[in-house]
Parts: C-alpha cells; sequence; structure tokens
C-alpha cells in the first residue's frame, strides 16, 4: 500500500509539469512580452498605452464586445425557447431537432460564415431571387453576418444546458408554488427560471467567450468590421520576424475580457448553490391547436436554419467549377482537385488530429482519477488551470507558442509537433472532463472491493477502474477529435506549408475565391465530424449533452 | 376548517385502477391517515385533492362545495411534500413567505402572520439562511410553515416524514400532531408505516388496491380489523390454521371451547401470546411449540417459533415474564385465549367472520 499514494503523486507531478509547460509558459511569456520593450528591452506600458489610445485598437476592443454581447444574446433567443418546448412538451420528432442541433454545434466553425455569404452576400442565391423580385435586400456584411452566424453557430450550447437543467428541476417546485396560488406564467417568472438560471448563465458566458475568440467568422464575413482576433492575428503577420509585442498586448486584452465574464459569472453563481435531492421529473405535454402546431414549427425552422449553411456547403461542393468559376451543372470535379492538389493538408488534418487524441486519450485516464479520486491541493489546482484552454482564445495560446518555443532546447516553430502540442494542450480538456465524469458515476467501493479481494493498487487501475472508464476515455476522445480536425484560429497562426490542415487550406481558398475546394474539403470535415457524433452518441447513449 | 368529502373517486392509469371507487368524509378538524402499502392510491388520492391529477369520475367537496372544476392554485388547500419542495433559490423566510406575498395583505398583518407560523415551526433563529444549509428535517418545517402560513381549509401531508431518519422521524410527527391539535386544521396525511399512522391519527383508511379497506380510530383499526389485509397489514399478526392437527389437538382439551368456523383463517396479536407459566395455565389453549429465535428488543423481548404443524408464531413477551432464561432450540408451553381470536374468511377479500356459531 505505501508504494501507491507514490506512483499517483509522481503522475501529478509529471502532469502538472507538462502542463506548467504547455499552457502556463506560453502564457506567461505572451503577458511578459506586452510588457517588455522591444527596443530597449525594459519593462513598459508602451504597448498598453498604444492600443488604448488608438482608435484602430479601440474600436475594435468595442467591437469585440459588441460582437460578444449580441452573439450570446442571439444564441440565447434562439437555445432558451427551443429549450423550453423541448422539455415540457413532447415535440415530434424530438431525435432529428437535437441530432441537427448537435451538428450544428460540432461542424466546422467557418463555414456558417462563407456559406451565409453564399446565400445573402453580394452575389448571394436569396440576395438574387430577392433582386429578381425587385428588392434589394440589405447585405450581410459586418456585424449583423457576424451576429447572425455566431447566434446560429453557438446556440446549441444554449439549447443542450438549459434543457438539460429545465428537464432535471424537480416537479415539487412547480407544484408546491402552484398549491400556494400562483399562476403558471407566475411559476415559470418565480421558480422556473431562477432555478434555470446557474445554466442558463454559464451557457451564455460561453457563448460570449466563444463569440470573442472566433477568428474565421469576423475574419470572412465581417469585411472592415475588426474585433481583437482579427487585428491580433493581423497585427501578429505584419509583425512577423520581429518581436509581435502589439499581437500579444491585443491577446492579453482578448484573455483578460474573456477570464473576466468568465469570473464575474462565477461569482454571481456562487451564492447559488442549489441543493440537488430526489428529482421528480415531470411528465411532458402534449402539443395541442394552433399553438402547439406553431410551437413545434419553430422548433424545426432554428434547427434547420442552423443546418442552412452545411447544407450550403455540400451543395456546392459537387457543383461543376471552372477554376474558381462555377460552370453550371454539378460535377466532382472540386473533390478531384482536392485528390490531385491538396491531399497533403487532408492527410496533415487526420495525422495531427489523431497524434493529438492519443496524447489525450492516454493521460486524460490518469488525471482524471487524479482530480476524482486523489482529491487534495495540488489535484485540485491542475483541476483549475484545465479550465484555461477553455477561456484563452486560439490565436492568443498559438503567439505564446512561437514566443515561447522558438530557440533551444525546444526550438519547434514550423514544426508539425507544435501544432500536435497546440491541439493537444487547448482539447485536453474535453478529454479529461468526459473521463472525470464517467470516473465520478464509478463507486469506489468497486475499487475497494477487488483491493480487499487481494488485487494489488496498481493493478486495480488497469483491471477495474479503465476498462470501467473506457466509454468516458472513447467518448472524450472523439470530443477531442472533433474539435481537434476543425481547429483554426492557432493552426493559422503556426502552419507552414509542409503542415497546413484541412481548416487552414479552406480558410486560404475561401479567401482566394476558390469556393468549390473549400467547399470540398468541409464537406470532409463535415462527414468525419458528424462519423464522430454518431459515435459519441453510440457510446454515452445520450442526448448530447457530452457535447457541452 | 372544513370537512372534506370523497365520493366514488376513480382514476385508471391504462388497464391499472389505481382509484377504485373510494368514498370517504374526514370530519372538520380531523387528522385523518391515509395508510396503505406502495401502489395502494393513497398518494394518488392525495395529489387528486390538490388538484395535480383529475379524476376519471367522481366527487371531491370541500365544505360541501364541488373542488373539481377549480384549477389547483385556487383551491386553498396546503401540502406538504415527500421531498419537501423548498425553493432552493429564496431564503427560508422568503420561502414560508412566498404564497402569503400574493395576498397583498397589509404589512403588519404580513409580519405578524410571518413571525407567528415561524415561531410555531421554530424556525425564527434560521429565517435567513439558504435551504442548504439546513438539514431535512428544518427542510420539511419549512414546508410546513408555508402551506399553514396561508391558513388553508386543509392541510394535505405526502408522506412527509419518509426521508428522515428515524429518530427525527419521531420527534417531528409528535411535533405535527402538536402543531394540527393547536391549530385545529383538518389535516389528510398519507403514509406507509402503520407505527406512524396509530400514532398521531384520529381516524385510520387504511386503503388497498385501490380500494377503501378500513376507516375507524387507531384502536378500531388495530384491534377489529374488517379484513385480512388489514389484520396483516396493521401491527404484527399471526396466521393459524384452526384445523391443523396440533390446534385441534389443543382445541379438543378444552371442552367448553366451540368449534372454529368452517375453513377460516384465524389471527391472534404476537403480544397476546403468553408464555409464564401460571398464564399459560389459565389459557383456552395450550401449545407446545419450538423457538428458533430470541430477540432482544430492549423493552421487550420478541421471539419467533414453530408449532408441531410447521407454523411460524410470532411471539412479543415484556421483560421480565421468565424471559431471561430462553434459548433458541428449547421447547416451551404457550398460551392463547379464544377471546383473542379472529376469523377471516379464506378468500382474497378476506372478510371478517363476525356471527360465531
Amino acid at each position: 500500500m505505501k508504494r501507491f499514494p507514490d506512483f499517483w503523486t509522481g503522475i501529478l507531478l509529471g502532469i502538472l509539469g507538462v502542463v506548467a509547460l504547455f499552457l502556463l509558459w506560453p502564457l506567461w511569456q505572451v503577458l511578459h512580452v506586452s510588457f517588455l520593450d522591444a527596443d530597449t528591452g525594459d519593462l513598459t506600458l508602451r504597448y498598453y498605452e498604444k492600443v488604448f489610445s488608438h482608435r484602430y485598437y479601440r474600436a475594435a476592443i468595442i467591437n469585440t464586445l459588441v460582437v460578444g454581447v449580441l452573439g450570446m444574446i442571439g444564441a440565447c433567443l434562439l437555445g432558451i425557447p427551443l429549450a423550453y418546448f423541448m422539455s415540457r412538451y413532447n415535440v415530434r420528432l424530438r431525435a432529428f431537432v437535437s441530432t441537427l442541433a448537435i451538428l450544428a454545434l460540432v461542424s466546422p466553425p467557418f463555414i456558417g460564415a462563407y456559406a451565409w455569404i453564399m446565400l445573402l452576400g453580394a452575389n448571394g442565391e436569396i440576395t438574387n431571387f430577392l433582386r429578381s423580385l425587385g428588392w434589394d435586400p440589405p447585405l450581410i456584411y459586418g456585424l449583423p453576418g457576424i451576429v447572425l452566424v455566431f447566434s446560429f453557430k453557438y446556440y446549441p450550447f444554449v439549447y443542450l444546458m438549459t434543457e438539460g437543467a429545465l428537464s432535471s428541476i424537480n416537479r415539487s417546485f412547480e407544484e408546491a408554488a402552484e398549491n400556494l396560488g400562483y399562476r403558471a406564467w407566475e411559476r415559470f417568472l418565480y421558480i422556473t427560471l431562477p432555478l434555470a438560471f446557474p445554466a442558463v448563465s454559464t451557457s451564455a458566458i460561453l457563448c460570449f467567450v466563444l463569440s470573442i475568440a472566433d477568428f474565421g467568422t469576423p475574419s470572412i464575413i465581417g469585411k472592415n468590421f475588426r474585433t481583437l482576433s482579427t487585428i491580433a492575428y493581423n497585427q501578429y503577420t505584419t509583425e512577423m520576424g520581429g518581436t509581435p509585442s502589439l499581437a500579444v498586448t491585443i491577446s492579453i486584452i482578448m484573455t483578460v475580457v474573456s477570464v473576466l465574464a468568465v469570473g464575474l459569472q462565477r461569482r454571481f453563481m456562487k451564492r447559488r448553490r442549489y441543493v440537488g435531492g430526489i428529482a421528480r421529473k415531470r411528465e411532458k405535454l402534449e402539443p395541442q391547436g394552433i399553438s402547439g402546431l406553431l410551437l413545434q414549427v419553430s422548433c424545426y425552422l432554428i434547427v434547420l436554419i442552423s443546418m442552412l449553411p452545411n447544407l450550403v456547403v455540400v451543395h456546392t461542393s459537387f457543383l461543376a467549377t471552372r477554376g474558381p468559376v462555377f460552370s453550371g451543372g454539378y460535377s466532382l470535379e472540386s473533390y478531384d482537385r482536392v485528390w490531385r492538389e491538396i491531399t497533403g493538408s487532408v492527410a496533415n488534418s487526420f495525422m495531427f488530429s489523431s497524434l493529438a487524441v492519443v496524447m489525450i486519450v492516454s493521460v486524460s485516464g490518469l488525471i482524471a482519477y487524479v482530480i476524482v479520486r486523489r482529491s487534495n491541493a495540488w489535484s485540485g489546482a491542475l483541476d483549475s488551470i484545465l479550465m484555461v484552454p477553455y477561456i484563452v482564445p486560439g490565436v492568443v495560446m498559438a503567439i505564446g507558442f512561437v514566443i515561447s518555443f522558438n530557440a533551444w532546447p525546444l526550438d519547434l516553430v514550423g514544426t508539425m509537433s507544435i501544432i500536435v502540442l497546440i491541439v493537444f494542450i487547448r482539447r485536453l480538456p474535453y478529454g479529461v472532463r468526459s473521463a472525470s465524469a464517467t470516473l465520478r458515476t464509478i463507486k469506489p467501493s468497486v475499487e475497494e472491493a477487488a483491493v480487499s479481494l487481494g488485487v494489488p493498487p496498481s493493478l486495480v487501475f488497469l483491471k477495474i477502474t479503465l476498462p470501467l472508464l473506457l466509454p468516458g476515455l472513447i467518448a472524450g476522445g472523439m470530443m477531442s477529435f472533433i474539435t481537434a480536425i476543425n481547429e483554426l484560429s492557432s493552426t493559422l497562426i503556426l502552419y507552414t506549408s509542409s503542415t497546413m490542415t484541412m481548416p487552414v487550406r479552406v480558410y486560404l481558398s475561401v479567401l482566394d475565391g476558390e469556393f468549390g475546394i473549400a467547399a470540398a474539403l468541409s464537406t470532409i470535415l463535415l462527414v468525419s465530424t458528424a462519423a464522430c457524433v454518431f459515435a459519441v452518441i453510440k457510446i454515452t447513449k445520450s442526448d448530447g449533452t457530452s457535447f457541452i | 376548517m372544513a370537512h372534506v368529502e370523497i365520493d366514488q373517486a376513480v382514476k385508471c392509469y391504462d388497464a391499472f385502477r389505481a382509484l377504485d371507487g373510494v368514498s370517504l368524509k374526514v370530519p372538520s378538524g380531523n387528522f385523518f391517515t391515509l395508510l396503505g402499502p406502495s401502489g395502494c392510491g393513497k398518494t394518488t388520492l392525495l395529489r387528486a385533492l390538490a388538484g395535480f391529477h383529475h379524476l376519471d369520475s367522481g366527487d371531491l367537496r370541500i365544505d360541501g362545495a364541488s373542488l373539481i372544476d377549480t384549477p389547483p392554485h385556487q383551491r386553498n388547500i396546503g401540502m406538504v411534500f415527500q421531498d419537501y419542495a423548498v425553493f432552493p433559490h429564496l431564503s427560508v423566510e422568503e420561502n414560508v413567505a412566498f404564497g402569503l406575498k400574493r395576498q397583498r395583505l397589509p404589512s403588519s398583518e404580513f409580519k405578524r402572520r410571518l413571525d407567528g407560523i415561524l415561531g410555531v415551526v421554530q424556525l425564527e433563529s434560521l429565517r435567513q439562511r439558504m435551504p442548504h444549509e439546513l438539514s431535512g428535517g428544518q427542510q420539511q418545517r419549512v414546508g410546513l410553515a408555508r402551506s399553514l402560513v396561508m391558513n388553508p381549509g386543509v392541510i394535505l401531508m405526502d408522506e412527509p416524514l419518509s426521508n428522515l431518519d428515524a429518530q427525527l422521524r419521531e420527534e417531528l410527527r409528535t411535533e405535527i400532531r402538536g402543531i394540527q391539535q393547536q391549530l385545529g386544521i383538518t389535516t389528510i396525511y398519507v403514509t406507509h408505516d402503520q407505527e406512524e399512522a396509530l400514532a398521531v391519527s384520529d381516524l385510520i383508511c387504511v386503503l388497498n388496491e385501490g380500494q377503501v379497506q378500513q376507516i375507524g380510530t387507531p384502536l378500531e383499526v388495530y384491534r377489529d380489523p374488517a379484513n385480512l389485509f388489514v389484520a396483516s397489514f396493521v401491527g404484527g399478526n399471526n396466521f393459524l390454521e384452526p384445523d391443523a392437527p396440533a390446534l385441534q389437538a389443543a382445541r379438543a382439551s378444552n371442552r367448553s371451547l366451540s368449534p372454529p368456523p368452517q375453513g377460516a383463517t384465524a389471527t391472534i396479536r404476537p403480544e397476546q401470546i403468553s408464555l409464564a407459566p401460571e398464564r399459560v395455565a389459565a389459557s383456552d389453549l395450550r401449545l407446545l411449540v419450538t423457538l428458533e429465535q430470541v430477540n432482544f428488543f430492549g423493552r421487550e423481548y420478541h421471539l419467533i417459533a414453530r408449532t408441531a404443524d410447521q407454523a411460524p408464531l410470532k411471539i412479543i413477551l415484556p421483560m421480565g415474564d421468565g424471559t431471561t432464561s430462553l434459548n433458541s432450540g428449547q421447547q416451551v408451553e404457550v398460551g392463547m385465549n379464544e377471546r383473542d381470536f379472529k376469523y377471516f374468511e379464506n378468500s382474497p377479500a378476506g372478510s371478517r367472520i363476525r356471527s360465531r356459531p
């Protein structure tokens, strides 16, 4: 029994080391460089002064906040009603609705932006159709487009988390309120909504953080509407070669905004810990009459519109092209060009993501075990540190990697390793979360029983814990894979011609106007992602809550 | 204060008849307990009164006025929940004031009622606490205060103590009974715990399979069960076949006994069987049994014995009756009196046979 704690202490120390090196060190570097004068090497506030005094940067800060808040509100306006209808009514085609919502959630992030351009842009299908009717509709570029894309991209977070919360509210609470004389809408206002509020606010803040971190959408659809992530990237490319002081300073500001948002929400929620207990679930109502019909139609509309970009992309990928121009009719030309010209990036994407996922799966079981079973101050710290990748935007992480690992002993810039490592560290929390959620459902008594039967503790992990943990590990791995293969914001900064990935290629193709290739690549991404989604649903037998 | 009438209540879930024509009357100010095993329909009946279920047919009346078309939030019936249902986002005080707030009372009256009820359930010192800072017993006091403060005509309690541990359960049930007597409020109480029902009720209604088995005071239900179900569900009991050889032989040795009803089941309470030699000698029936278990419960002994007919026999003896020398495996003679036997038809209904030949 004596050696056992040492084994886990060793694991914990090793993991803390890896996290410190590949997560905390780059972030520290980013912070450090932003306060360091690039010419003299002295401590300075010069870059912060410049960012806060210059109109170009100030506008970007305000734009970022506006995009974050509006994206969050949009996602809530779609997600909360959908969650309410789905949790209270027997909506027909329920599985269809939740599957589409999940697919919208995991589809490649920038597909939405350019698919909406193809529908509502200057030469979009819907725009042209409306023009033929004699009406010149407003175009989608700039703020409205970004908010539209974010609302339809991130509402599934709000929907899935709120639905989970609404369904798990003990039925007795509402019955008690009804017994005390409260009418239906009063019960919703005073009981249901406050009880669901922790979940609603958590998902809303998540939408805010993701909206301000997103790079692809504002850069494709934003035109002259710049956000911090787009100017950080632009700044980084113009400072390339020198010290990226301004890019780093902007990164710090972005990170601070995210951290503040999450911190405020957590602080606010701390006073609202609701005791669980025996949950009596409520029965779902049958939707009736006209209002029942409208209610169901609005559910379908939300998920269908959010799936629209994916359908547009798949459709576009089968259009015949001559170079960048669509020549009318259908063909497999775009796939043929992918096959002939850019198999490299397809192979890279699968290889990098798979390598990162193998690493994630192999350590997340150990990390989960340390966090759940050996909880102490250090493992608690590890648990909190693993929140960091959720909050820090990819652009920031990538810049941190570049300035940290560009010299001996870790000269990684331009290599495959740096991309695998950043994907690993950014997606590790998905694996750990899935594994620790599963581990919490495995009673420690099962392990204790094995120990009491004479199995040495080290074998207990292998023979008992690990097999029970496996579904959680696999689901976590799939989740990591989905997000890894769609990663753009960090890889765009780290790629070279030999380490280009599919999302980077899609992004560059869109900028070049090569929509056929972009669509074909996006379809490949979409199909691989969807395959993983179905695998996760099969493995976890869940309704989609494992995706958040 | 109000009286409640339930008239031919029927509620079906597909083929399952949860309530199969239940009729009963609860007098004003009564502590009325619905007692039965799980699935007997007691909770369904309670929730129908609260308005959370609709009856398929039948009527519910308070003070003669039908409730059927009144929505739940206008019934003015209090309800205390098994899982407390204390709103987790509101403090103790806010929970208790939750219903009161809608009545737009003058603030002095509001405060008087709030303070009053918090005093009754002894929660004054905890009024600012949040539910997660309360024990289960304290949470249920909040639930109780929250419904009592509305001055409802009737209060319904759905197994309010079943999530508490044994000692607290006994303490709180005494307190609930005390508050009920103090306020004189008509109370309908659901439980599956027969001991709890006997301890607190004015009247007990034993339910099984959606039908009323017996309504009576705790003493009537215990002493005078209407059928085999009540005899077996309320209190411990022994079930004997009077035709079995050993019992028949014991009867035969006492000429003064009239023969038992044909094909009946006889019951006798464990505490009505005696073991002390002088009492056995004075008994109508004497029987040799083998002790299988001797269990000490503090104030009494519980014995499990077997007759020569292989029928199990539960015996409860007070301390002292020569009990300290008892051991399992021992053969002892026990005594029973004919007046303690109840006879029931040996049928599914198991009706009581009262007229003796």
